[in-house]
């Protein structure tokens, strides 16, 4: 087996394990409400996406992650003149980006388990600028955005 | 491309399936966990409320069980999360970040008029990244620093910057150090923080649309913690925050790049030197 394939198979793997964890999630938020059937279909066609956008990354040589090419593919499969758009919404609906966001959060949370002498190394000076800095993007683009929008007559 | 391609051994289930098994039921028994718990809502007088989501449980719970952590303490943690699985988990976060970035374009799809109609303030709140500099700039060389504050406060500082900055200066230079530190900060605590500022900033009174263009800051994590916790507060629009931030986030991360280049750089530079006078 070439290390292209074997390398690809591993990541779907993993991406399985992923999709399974996120329906486990999902079906304990739902208390039971899950159509198992139905949403293992919608991570199916997910998995199948993501699996694109990481082999479009490989083989594309711009500097652009996968995950903006992922969320790129769903966006044209779902416009309003897609042909599987309604297949792709409907199976889709139930799996909901908090859950997935509940297990990446895990997953990070297990990734920093190795690194937490790091924090101590830190000083507070370079922690509180960190946070100055994330609380500038967040409003500095939110106030963009809102002037701009207020322009615009959308909101 | 006749790119000779290499095994991602951490990746690799050959022999490995123990450390897969581990991980993932960890990981689906912490979400249960988070899940059942449910989210919970903290008053907070008259600011408004603070929403905590089960994914920041997922993530204490998730950091309590490693070996730096509890595992100090009972030994017999190792046997639940070692070494193995955390390294093997580095290499997930990637992958599974994949199956929200698809899940976040289905929002955009239906929604994809509504977007094209908000473009020039997509497209135009990119320059709000900036910012970033304008208050930490000046805040970093309050608190002491001096060339460290460029590279710190020169972006969110996530991959491209880190290697936008040790192109440019080196990362062993003052700047990369800066960089570093903030790239780390993000690492550690960015998902956490942007979760529950996103949810404390449902109460400003700046409109859902505009906070949610400014979820998509570049880094797939902290975008997903903000625009959910963002969306959890505020469910009456729950669609169009996630759309607007995965438009957003994809912008961010096809011109992030070249904003800091040939803007971010040249103007903390500038500033830095009006500062120093």
């Amino acid at each position: 087996m070439s290390a292209g394939v074997e390398n690809t198979l591993n990541q779907l793997k993993v991406l399985i394990m992923c999709g399974i964890v996120v329906l486990i999630a999902q079906a304990v938020n739902l208390k039971g409400g899950l159509d198992i059937v139905k949403s293992s279909c919608g991570m199916a066609i997910i998995l199948a996406v993501s699996m694109a956008s990481i082999k479009i990354k490989e083989r594309l040589p711009f500097q652009i992650p996968a995950f903006a090419w992922a969320s790129l593919l769903s966006l044209l499969l779902t416009t309003p003149w897609s042909p599987v758009q309604q297949l792709v919404l409907d199976t889709t609906s139930q799996i909901s980006a908090s859950q997935i966001g509940t297990v990446i959060l895990a997953v990070s949370g297990v990734s920093i388990g190795c690194k937490l002498d790091d924090i101590k190394k830190l000083s507070w000076k370079i922690v509180l600028t960190a946070l100055v800095v994330f609380i500038g993007t967040y409003f500095g683009s939110a106030l963009v955005a809102q002037m701009i929008l207020k322009m615009q007559g959308i909101i | 491309m006749s790119k000779k391609v290499e095994i991602n051994k951490e990746l690799s289930t050959k022999g490995r399936w123990p450390v897969f098994g581990k991980l993932f039921t960890f990981l689906a028994a912490v979400c249960v966990a988070a899940e059942l718990i449910g989210t919970i809502s903290i008053p907070l007088g008259s600011i408004g409320k603070m929403n905590v989501a089960p994914m920041i449980f997922a993530m204490i719970f998730a950091v309590l069980f490693t070996p730096d952590a509890l595992g100090r303490v009972a030994k017999g943690l190792k046997n639940v999360c070692s070494q193995e699985e955390v390294q093997l988990s580095e290499n997930v976060v990637m992958l599974i970040l994949l199956i929200l970035g698809v899940k976040l374009g289905t929002s955009a799809g239906p929604n994809i008029l509504k977007i094209i109609e908000a473009g020039p303030a997509l497209i135009l709140q990119e320059f709000g990244n900036l910012g970033t500099m304008l208050i930490g700039l000046p805040f970093a060389m309050l608190l002491g620093m001096k060339r460290e504050a460029v590279g710190a406060t020169v972006s969110i500082c996530r991959e491209p910057t880190l290697g936008l900055i040790s192109e440019k200066y080196g990362i062993n230079s003052p700047e990369g150090l800066g960089v570093m530190g903030t790239y780390m900060v993000g690492n550690l605590f960015g998902t956490l923080f942007f979760g529950l500022l996103a949810s404390l900033a449902a109460n400003t009174g700046i409109h859902p649309y505009a906070l949610a263009m400014a979820c998509g800051m570049g880094s797939g994590s902290m975008m997903t913690a903000a625009s959910t916790s963002l969306a959890e507060a505020l469910p009456a629009v729950k669609d169009e925050i996630l759309a607007y931030a995965a438009t957003s986030n994809i912008m961010t991360n096809v011109t992030g790049l070249y904003m800091e280049c040939l803007i971010a750089i040249p103007l903390s530079n500038a500033f830095y030197r009006f500062l120093v006078k």
